[in-house]
């Protein structure tokens, strides 16, 4: 198991889960091991089932696979009022 | 002048034309419907189907444009319909009061050649998603949530709502203001326009996600 670098950017309300300075930005170092379930878990996300993942710009459905070496993982909760 | 000549530099006189032809079904009348529905009466949509089972109340004051304090306590719909009205005779406003279901979407769809979504519910957009692909009818989506705006085009044989969407409800826990629901209604117009017009690209398969708190506009192929 080794450990890796990657860049977690949170939207909307996620950000302040993130220190007020970063806007919603973080590099972390991450076993290579990790999930992405496991990610949400350490970032603090309580809702994970309803955002929509995104790791270098391609939708991630499965909180299971893991991540590598400079990944870009982004965020969002989705929104639905009118 | 005739009353649509300002459109004329991006709109042609054939397109106006076209245009007034069209008919456009609004799936809500609050935050988001009523920017539509005044956007798309001021542009010239030959017909408007407005569709919402509610009445206003206090509380949709502080962002939906057709609230007023002296209208409190009447149907949306309506006084959807007499804004629209009152601001372009040209066009035909039809009001349906009527909340959708599975069992009414179908009909209430057919005439349209885009349906827009400004309803608050990810369950009743969902009946809409399904009736817009069976019918072979655009959908225009959009939703917001405190400064959040989210915008997307569902073409028939798209589904993306699921994918959105995987709860059936979501709680709204970032509010809603004045601005989100303006500019959330401004993009799915142009989105409409672009439909009925053939023109530019339209947001298909993917979904703009704006927020205005930091300035962030994502477009994400969900």
């Amino acid at each position: 198991m080794v450990n890796i670098n990657i860049e977690v950017r949170l939207f909307a309300y996620l950000r302040e889960l993130f220190p007020s300075d970063s806007r919603g930005l973080k590099k972390m170092e991450i076993k290579n091991d990790l999930t992405i379930d496991r990610l949400m878990d350490e970032v603090g996300i309580v809702e994970k089932e309803i955002m929509i993942v995104m790791i270098n710009g391609l939708r991630k459905l499965d909180y299971n696979e893991t991540m590598k070496e400079g990944d870009r993982v982004a965020i969002f909760p989705p929104v639905g009022g009118g | 002048m005739d009353r649509y000549s300002r459109n004329k530099n991006l709109i042609s006189t054939s397109e106006q034309e076209k245009l007034s032809k069209s008919t456009v079904v609004i799936l809500g009348v609050g935050g988001l419907g009523g920017y539509v529905i005044e956007m798309l009466t001021r542009i010239g949509v030959g017909k408007l189907i407005l569709v919402d089972f509610d009445k206003f109340e206090t509380t949709n004051l502080n962002r939906q444009i057709i609230s007023t304090e002296d209208n409190l306590g009447l149907l949306k719909v309506e006084e959807a319909k007499k804004r629209a009205e009152a601001i372009n005779s040209k066009i035909e406003v039809m009001a349906v009061d009527k909340k959708i279901s599975h069992n009414n979407i179908d009909k209430i769809i057919r005439k349209a050649d885009v349906v827009v979504d400004a309803l608050d519910s990810p369950t009743l957009k969902k009946i809409v998603e399904v009736s817009c692909n069976e019918n072979k009818i655009p959908m225009v989506h959009g939703a917001i949530g405190g400064w959040i705006a989210q915008v997307a085009v569902i073409l028939p044989g798209d589904f993306i709502l699921d994918k959105i969407y995987k709860k059936d409800d979501l709680e709204n826990k970032m509010g809603n203001p004045s601005f989100t629901p303006a500019l959330a209604a401004s993009i799915q117009v142009g989105e409409v326009i672009k439909l009925l017009l053939n023109k530019g690209e339209v947001l298909s398969n993917e979904v703009l996600y704006i927020d205005l708190e930091y300035n962030s506009f994502t477009r994400l192929k969900v």
